[in-house]
């Protein structure tokens, strides 16, 4: 499967998905509207102090922030360039205690365990005719589809490399998505021809491909 | 189209949307800035699903992201994607392809690769960056103009994409017109 998910024995993968959404909600609320250095400083500490507290596994995976950082940093200097030093550092420092706090939310928790907690706050959209079902199918879907697309577009730009020396670039994409098209057909008749999913008397597909 | 070949169809460009995005930033010549392709998966759900179809496509994509799959650019996923400063476009992209496949449907009429240019810069470019500076201005207290200034640097890129894009779904439409849904 693929996930951000990290097994482990940790407090915060005992505790129910569901309760860790509604504490990350909170918490976002309540430091979204503090403007003191030193309180967004022990936010910042507290959030580490969990990634030390559920284990090396864990707080190796601090590195997952490394994409954010240019982005932080350009952050940072534009507030100095403005003129707004401590706004700046206080906006760094809070983006990078949220995001941190809630990538150790998805460390900690399953992907199913997630859809389990989000599928009830769903029920109610069924009123308006969309299918809490078809929805985890998608997901499923969605998830094949990613590996199948890597298949399809190496085997293409491996044949354009035998073929012409050099890399495809963004020339392979039309052919590419006129075979993924085609493919698509053959997996949407596949789905109609095994009864439909409106037909379907369990949520298996989702719960098996997951 | 049935159900089964929407929904077959909406998961495809939700994992497209995530494939580009998973692809190597590609440097922008001269100015050098970095640009992602997962926009242009945005553009192009929109370009080829239609409004309807391809927002709900987007919307799958950041469903599975909040879930916790690293398919957001630079591998990115998980909850803590929703509090970077980036937040305001992520959550722009369902609004971005709805705009450009809502403007497919207006320009029906005008040559394939002019409709589709015309609207993955709409809704690719306009209307994502509404909600994108004023995201990034709420999350980093700047104001809207400096965010706005800050998200500049990113505007060659995107409009890159939007020729790209034209330029893609021109091609299948020779082949294979049937795929463009947008303009059926």
């Amino acid at each position: 499967m693929i996930s951000l998910y990290v097994i482990g024995p940790s407090f915060l993968h005992k505790m129910p998905a569901f309760i860790k959404l509604i504490l990350l909600g909170i918490t976002s609320v309540i430091v979204l509207p503090v403007n003191s250095l030193l309180e967004i400083i022990i936010f910042v500490c507290v959030v580490l102090c969990l990634y030390i507290f559920c284990g090396y596994k864990i707080f190796r995976r601090i590195v997952f922030i490394r994409p954010l950082i240019p982005l932080l940093g350009l952050i940072l200097i534009f507030h100095i360039w403005v003129g707004t030093v401590n706004d700046g550092m206080i906006s760094v420092l809070r983006l990078l205690g949220m995001v941190l706090l809630a990538n150790i939310i998805t460390m900690t928790t399953k992907m199913q365990d997630l859809i389990n907690a989000i599928t009830p706050v769903l029920r109610p959209l069924e009123l308006f005719g969309l299918s809490v079902r078809d929805l985890s199918l998608s997901i499923a879907l969605s998830i094949r589809f990613v590996s199948v697309l890597f298949v399809v577009w190496n085997s293409m730009n491996e044949s354009f490399r035998s073929k012409s020396g050099k890399n495809s670039g963004w020339r392979l994409l039309p052919p590419f998505f006129i075979q993924v098209l085609k493919l698509s057909e053959v997996i949407g008749e596949s789905l109609t021809a095994r009864g439909g999913i409106s037909d379907a008397n369990e949520p298996k597909v989702g719960r098996d491909v997951l | 189209m049935n159900k089964e070949h929407a929904l077959v169809q909406i998961s495809l460009y939700a994992a497209v949307i995530a494939v580009l995005g998973l692809f190597p930033k590609f440097l922008v010549p001269v100015i050098a800035i970095p640009i992602t392709f997962q926009t242009l998966g945005v553009m192009l759900a929109g370009a080829m699903l239609g409004s309807k179809k391809g927002a709900l496509a987007a919307i799958l994509f950041l469903f599975i992201v909040a879930l916790g799959a690293p398919f957001l650019s630079g591998g990115r996923g998980g909850l803590g994607v929703f509090e970077t400063p980036s937040v305001g476009f992520i959550l722009g992209f369902p609004v971005s392809a709805y705009a450009v496949g809502w403007m497919m449907s207006r320009l029906k009429d005008k040559s394939i690769f002019f409709a589709t240019l015309n609207s993955s810069l709409f809704g690719g470019v306009l209307i994502l960056y509404l909600p994108g500076v004023f995201g990034l201005a709420l999350k980093t207290n700047l104001d809207f103009f400096e965010a706005f200034l800050m998200c500049t640097i990113f505007l060659p890129g995107d409009v890159l994409k939007a020729v790209i894009v034209g330029l893609v779904v021109q091609s299948i439409y020779r082949t294979l017109p049937s795929a463009i849904l947008s303009r059926l």
